[in-house]
């Protein structure tokens, strides 16, 4: 008997008058003891979905058709009083932002002993034991102690932990994560998923995992259920689905993943954007935005199919057709890619940015946090220097630091031969021209009072209106918008359309290099394909250099010539992407590559323990000797120099000290 | 002769400045979009539909002129009583004074007078020389004729209902049938909620008919001590009032809005100067600072008689500076608001690519920030709006309000409350001033409300429609 | 926290010495010390020679900011302002133009306006919470809506109003408790009740709205989901996670106003004749007793700054998260 099962499950939201059919007709089922991933881009409705489940709908929600059966009994005819034994006793959930699903104002040993009080019946000291052991249980260390703490006290990897041994309190049968590490750190993350899969493998809990991230559904699940405006298209076992995908869309997801592999070449993309769930829907919701669609899919909804291996939704695969054939990757779209060495473009010299922290009785500067902490690299012209780390480590506020918009506490900054820091502000002005980026947030990165037209005119001072007129149609064509979208506001915009616009901004004043902080971090894959792929092409038309700030390491593997990894505030390794991706020096390189799920392959290896330690009180010595696998009694005293590995290849790590020949510059 | 008060002047810019900016905004969707949202609302307009009704009495009060009285060897003599437009459209209200209190509607005195009459003297309840005048028997005839006259002034009031409804649904058929949009529009069907404004408009006027028709043959709301008709007094509240709720906002703006931005963007010393100033001010209590001011200045009043040439313009300045008082007192919260969104705003992506662009920082503020924060000022303003006129009337009665010769709800209460103690007791002029009170703050307050949702992204997502819970619990 | 509270009294003296220049300033700006001499002598028949006795009495006979004729500090120490401010500093508030001892007024009135203040405060407090969890409890059914506009037509009354009618109908028409008047002792209580509940009553409609927008926006919030997906009950959700969340803005946002409690009511005390210092500022507004008007307008700097840090501290014990620096 199916453990979980729902049947047609249709969960509106009224918003404003218009019903929104976020889950229209999901119907699957889950076993005892496995994991079924629910995979889907932001909007499909994956996450209401998991919501309509344990009835916990936001206000405007309802479900509207269709059952939910837990054992075989239907749990949405159960009364309120008699869901809640369900809720936390049987179903268990966990949710993306563990920074907000924790009451600040609670201690976590309460938050988890609420749990205990409801579900099971101990006394007070067996509450305070089993606490304790759930906490050890998670992986968080002094469990007596941290039980009396607050949760603001804890990182936000612990802080998922602690939501995890809240879920897992009453033992149930089924958890269901929703994207439980989408807000986390790729190392954390890695950390995450492993505790999920020991603690299933000792406690046997079903596991409901939703995510956007093949790599993770890779890892993680037995089967994959794929979910696309509102329907499941797809449903398959993990290896028959990671063999062989069969939707059209399954397969575009694949494609349009970045990676090694794909270096050089275009990536392949979605065209369009995922349909508003508000509005009827006649034959396939994906036609419109298929390659392979033909009359029959706009006007009738395709039921199942078997595939052989997986059952999908798709017309291509009626009466055991085949399904969609794969074309031939067209050649044209390829970008080329220079490999000439150039002259350098921008260079940094030991740049520091320090904040002071302030104390005591008059604020006087009692400490100081080193976001950037003496950092030296350039970048040529017409390449990509990718800068990687985790957040917290301080390449936002280089990237800031470059452009000027932070004032560093010292080094120098040298753009095209000229010093950019320490200028007055009309002379900084000229200097800086060339020099632009682009924001993580698209929403955030527009002012939305202004017209697209006045947000790109920002970028052309001196220019004369007739000129504006021929510039601003030409580079909204060049990101690929029409010509009318000047005469519009932001709002009107999707992420991915923002984020162009973000970009035929700082096009606007003839750039020569951009810093890119994180700019596809914000977007479902399907669009980050297509701002990639923007970004590739314009710097082989225009021979532009990018910085690349990112933590995302298959975007980096797609698109860097050259890698920097930063870890608090200073780069510990760094070199040709070729040679760091594939043979990693420093060990927290390692960590950091290996803690990327992948589709390739099942068993994760190798991980960073703990959490990033705090910027302002870094440990001594190397700041990762606390978390390095390979801490020796020297990582403790000193920070290790720069060591030349290869003909660009740096690393600072006492492991390469002593046997190597050449030494830091 | 034409007389503009230093009020009228105000108020009149201030229109201006709405109407320049509804024209600005209507062909630009992201200002005009959450006023559409307040059009769709239903509370907040019908509260809309009140408040332009008392507007449009503020307003006719505003027009302010010096009647002549006479051609003196060739020169005009103007009175020195200065009049409004309003003032001689009612003119036979505001003519028709008793010698006293006399109750609403009645056609004798409160109070007993000793007469001289035939059978010699006595202690009788005198006729009034206005309310019920032309009556014969008033206890026979007083109710009939009400009625009467209500009757027919409630008919005039449908017939101009009527016409105006007519108006407005020929303009929104374009073109359409005009029964067809008629149910539509009735029906309730349409985006704005123009039934319910209809049914508004269609109630007010079948009060406001049937007041003003009786108001030229009776006393409304009764006379006050030195028998003005208080229908006519509580409606010359209307644009103290109207006033005192707008001006103070329009005084304390520019103060806000500079130094609040000032404060969070540029930070450093100015900011640590002007939070200095707020906290400084907020210190004060409000009233002791108000009161030390309105005194400070009634002293200034008092020995310069020479400035003002008539009564209404001392009385007006007198205004003006209450604004001002109030509007220095009441800027410091706004102020520290604005400040902490500029704040936050400082560190927001677009305003740093700007930055990056080597945009000016004046230009930084007029094109990011002060456009970024305008939803703020305005959602304060029109809340700031009815506790104002709330304020002005516990001024008034402590004695720091407006000018005693100032017709405004303060004035009104303060003379009225006094008389509490007579058996039986004198209630009207309390009640016609708060009555009008209510209804002007409660429309406000509903108004505010609306436009706080439309205005407001946090709120927008609590208000909407909730449905109920699959829960038996 | 020690240091930052030192720090916190520091920052108060700049603040009230601009308070007490923004008073002199307002004061004198149209009233010269003569005026003032004259006004408190009566208008008629005053001679030189009276106001200028009455000024060195008063202490009036000095330059008002700074003094031309001294040099070095005592030019800005010869002078009123310096010499009527800085006995403040040190609590001494002098004698009121009409020779009365202000310290001793105010001892003996302080009282008599927290009988009546502080039972409003804390009443109302309660009301106003109760009233506010009640229809974010229930929102979104008919309690809620029905609660949202009697708030808001309450919050449309005049406080004038609640007063006239309050006393009109309880005492006037009822005869429960006297119309005005107060007495020392337990038989107060007959002269404070009703002012009380007017003050209560006149502040539930905005006070109960505001906190209700208070607590909807924490029901709204995440960890409310995963409280209630732990399958406790709505009511343990509302009580023991949004309740406590909710508290915290409401009750620190109350804090500042606690030490201004002191100052009583001007228009409940006027009204009901409650001899506190309400009434005794109004009545210094009114005879333009510009030294008990500049003790008052001190007296509640100093309590708004207390109000301030107490805010600070109060933020502290009731939030987690929040470290004084």
């Amino acid at each position: 008997m199916n453990l979980l099962e729902l049947e047609n499950l249709r969960t509106f939201l009224e918003n404003n008058g218009n019903t929104v059919r976020a889950v229209d007709g999901v119907s699957f089922s889950i076993g005892k003891g496995e994991t079924f991933a629910l995979l889907g881009e932001s909007g499909c409705g994956k996450s209401m979905t998991s919501l309509s489940i344990l009835r916990l709908l936001p206000d405007a929600g309802r479900i509207a058709d269709g059952d939910v059966f837990f054992q075989g009994s239907s749990l949405l005819s159960l009364p309120e009083k008699g869901m809640r034994d369900i809720r936390g006793k049987k179903i268990g959930i966990i949710f993306q932002e563990p920074g907000l699903s924790l009451n600040p104002v609670l201690k976590v040993g309460d938050q988890i002993g609420e749990v205990l009080v409801r579900h099971a019946h101990l006394d007070r000291a067996a509450r305070k034991r089993r606490i304790v052991e759930l906490l050890d249980q998670v992986g968080i260390p002094d469990p007596e102690l941290r039980a009396g703490d607050y949760p603001f006290q804890f990182s936000g990897g612990m802080k998922q932990r602690v939501l995890i041994a809240m879920a897992l309190a009453a033992e149930p049968d089924v958890l269901i994560a929703d994207e439980p590490t989408t807000a986390l750190d790729v190392t954390i993350q890695a950390q995450i998923l492993d505790l999920l899969r020991s603690l299933q493998k000792k406690l046997g809990m079903a596991i409901l995992l939703i995510t956007h991230d093949l790599g993770v559904v890779s890892e993680m699940a037995n089967r994959v259920a794929v979910m696309y405006a509102g329907e499941i298209v797809e449903t398959a076992s993990r290896d028959a689905f990671f063999a062989r995908p069969a939707h059209p869309y399954s397969r575009k997801l694949f494609a349009s993943l970045p990676g090694r592999e794909k270096r050089g070449e275009a990536l392949d993309m979605i065209r369009g954007v995922v349909p508003s769930l508000s509005r009827k829907f006649s034959g396939c919701r994906f036609a419109e935005r298929c390659d392979h669609a033909f009359d029959l899919c706009r006007d009738v909804s395709p039921i199942w199919h078997d595939s052989g291996g997986s059952l999908v939704r798709c017309h291509l695969y009626a009466d055991g057709k085949p399904g969609p054939t794969e074309e031939k990757k067209d050649v044209a779209q390829a970008v080329s890619r220079p490999d000439v060495p150039g002259e350098i473009l921008l260079s940094v010299r030991d740049l520091s940015v320090h904040f002071p922290i302030h104390k005591g009785l008059f604020k006087r500067v009692a400490g100081r946090v080193a976001a950037v902490d003496g950092v030296s690299f350039s970048i040529e012209k017409g390449k990509t220097l990718a800068l990687v780390g985790e957040s917290g480590c301080g390449k936002t506020t280089l990237g800031k630091a470059i452009l000027q918009l932070l004032a560093p506490t010292s080094g120098s900054v040298n753009y095209d031969g000229k010093e950019i820091t320490g200028l007055d502000r009309q002379s900084l002005k000229r200097a800086r021209q060339g020099l632009q980026i682009i924001f993580q947030d698209p929403y955030a990165s527009l002012n939305p009072r202004m017209r697209i037209r006045e947000i790109m005119e920002e970028g052309m001072p001196g220019m004369g209106s007739e000129e504006r007129n021929a510039r601003i149609p030409s580079l909204l064509e060049e990101v690929g918008l029409s010509e009318d979208a000047q005469y519009r506001y932001p709002h009107e915009f999707s992420g991915g359309q923002r984020q162009r616009i973000a970009i035929a901004r700082a096009l606007a004043v003839n750039p020569r290099l951009i810093v890119c902080d994180e700019p596809t971090s914000a977007l479902d894959v399907s669009v980050q394909a297509q701002i990639l792929n923007l970004l590739k092409r314009l710097q082989a038309d225009h021979g532009l250099s990018f910085l690349f700030i990112t933590h995302n390491i298959s975007v980096v593997e797609y698109l860097a010539h050259e890698v920097a990894v930063m870890y608090l505030g200073r780069i510990v390794e760094k070199g040709k992407a070729e040679d760091i991706l594939a043979a990693p020096a420093h060990p927290y390189t390692q960590a950091l590559l290996a803690a990327v799920p992948s589709i390739a392959r099942r068993t994760p290896q190798a991980m960073a323990r703990f959490d990033l330690p705090s910027p302002a009180d870094p440990p001594a010595g190397c700041h990762y000797h606390l978390r390095c696998p390979n801490s020796m009694p020297q990582c403790e005293i000193r920070y290790p120099e720069s060591i030349r590995l290869g003909e660009s290849h740096q690393v600072r790590c006492h492991l390469y000290g002593k046997d190597s020949a050449g030494s830091g510059d | 002769m034409v007389v503009i008060l230093w009020t009228d002047g105000l108020v009149f810019l201030l229109l201006g400045l709405i109407l320049v900016f509804a024209a600005f905004a209507s062909r630009r969707p992201h200002l005009s979009l959450p006023w559409r949202r307040v059009g769709q609302s239903r509370s907040g307009m019908i509260s809309a539909v009140i408040l332009i009704c008392l507007i449009s009495v503020g307003l006719l009060d505003s027009f302010h002129f010096r009647p002549q009285i006479a051609i003196d060897k060739g020169k005009l003599v103007y009175s020195v009583e200065v009049l409004s437009a309003f003032d001689a459209l009612v003119k036979t209200m505001r003519d028709h004074t008793e010698r006293t209190y006399s109750s609403p509607f009645s056609a004798y005195a409160f109070s007993k007078e000793t007469v001289a009459g035939a059978g010699g003297q006595s202690r009788v309840y005198p006729r009034l020389r206005y309310g019920g005048a032309d009556l014969v028997d008033p206890d026979k005839e007083r109710i009939p004729d009400i009625l009467r006259r209500s009757f027919v002034a409630a008919l005039e009031g449908i017939g101009a209902w009527a016409l105006l409804a007519g108006i407005l649904v020929i303009s929104l058929s374009r073109g359409k049938g005009f029964i067809g949009t008629a149910s539509t529009v009735l029906g309730g069907k349409t985006e704005i909620p123009w039934n319910a404004m209809l049914g508004t408009l269609l109630a007010i006027f079948l009060v406001a008919f049937p007041a003003f028709a009786l108001s030229s043959h009776y006393h409304v709301f009764g006379t006050d001590k030195v028998g003005q008709d208080v229908f006519y007094l509580a409606l010359k509240s209307i644009r103290t009032g109207l006033v005192i709720g707008t001006l103070t906002t329009l005084v304390m703006l520019p103060f806000a809005i500079f130094l609040g931005i000032m404060a969070g963007y540029l930070g450093g010393w100015l900011d640590d100067v002007i939070q200095y100033l707020y906290t400084m001010l907020n210190s004060i209590p409000a009233v002791l600072l108000i009161a030390a001011s309105v005194l400070m200045m009634q002293v200034y009043i008092d020995a310069h008689p020479a400035l003002f040439e008539t009564m209404a313009e001392r009385a007006d300045l007198r205004l003006i500076f209450l604004c001002m008082i109030l509007g220095m007192t009441s800027w410091t919260g706004l102020c520290r608001l604005l400040r902490g969104e500029a704040l936050k705003l400082r560190e927001m992506e677009y305003i740093l690519a700007a930055q990056a662009f080597g945009v000016s920082r004046l230009r930084i503020v007029t094109r990011h920030i002060l456009p970024n924060v305008m939803h703020i000022v305005l959602i304060s303003v029109v809340m700031e709006f009815s506790s104002l006129v709330l304020a002005e009337a516990v001024l008034s009665y402590v004695g720091v309000g407006v000018d005693p010769s100032m017709i405004s709800f303060g004035t009104m209460i303060n003379s009225a409350r006094l008389e509490m103690a007579r058996e039986p007791m004198v209630w009207w002029p309390l009640a016609a001033a708060f009555v009008f009170m209510f209804a002007m703050v409660l429309s406000a307050n509903l108004f505010a409300d609306a436009v706080r949702d439309a205005f407001d992204p946090r709120t927008r997502v609590a208000s909407r429609r909730i449905l109920p819970e699959r829960d038996e619990a | 926290m020690i240091a930052y509270l030192i720090r916190r009294l520091l920052y108060a003296v700049p603040i009230l010495v601009g308070v007490n220049l923004l008073t002199f300033a307002l004061f004198f700006v149209v009233n010269t010390p003569d005026d003032m001499a004259r006004i408190q002598l009566g208008i008629k028949r005053v001679t030189p020679d009276a106001i200028h006795s009455w000024k060195v009495a008063h202490g009036y006979d000095k330059p008002l900011f700074y003094n031309p004729r001294e040099s070095g500090a005592k030019f800005f120490t010869d002078t009123i302002f310096f010499e009527k401010s800085v006995p403040m500093f040190r609590f001494e508030f002098g004698r009121s133009d009409d020779g009365r001892d202000i310290a001793q007024e105010i001892e003996s009135r302080a009282g008599p306006s927290l009988e009546i203040a502080l039972p409003v405060f804390v009443i109302g407090m309660m009301a106003n919470v109760s009233f506010a969890l009640m229809m974010a409890f229930f929102r979104a059914t008919l309690v809620d809506v029905w609660g949202v506009v009697l708030c808001v037509a309450a919050m449309s009354i005049s406080s004038l109003f609640y007063i006239i009618g309050g006393q009109f109908l309880v005492a006037k028409l009822w005869h429960w408790v006297p119309i005005s008047g107060f007495e020392a002792g337990t038989s107060s209580l007959k002269f404070v009740i009703l002012p009380v509940i007017i003050g209560v009553a006149s502040g539930l409609g905005s006070g109960a709205r505001w906190y209700r927008t208070i607590f909807l926006e924490e029901v709204g919030r995440d960890y409310v989901r995963t409280a209630k997906a732990k399958g406790i009950s709505e009511i343990r959700v509302f009580f023991h996670h949004v309740l406590r969340n909710g508290l915290i803005p409401i009750l620190t946002g109350a804090v500042v106003i606690i030490p201004s409690l002191f100052m009583g009511s001007l228009i409940m005390e006027s009204f009901f004749g409650i001899p506190g210092l309400g009434s005794y500022t109004l009545d210094a507004i009114n005879s333009q007793d510009f030294a008990i008007v500049r003790s008052m307008v001190f007296i509640g700097s100093v309590l708004y700054i207390i109000g301030l840090m107490l805010t600070d501290i109060s933020y502290t014990l009731a939030d987690p998260r929040i470290r004084l620096q």
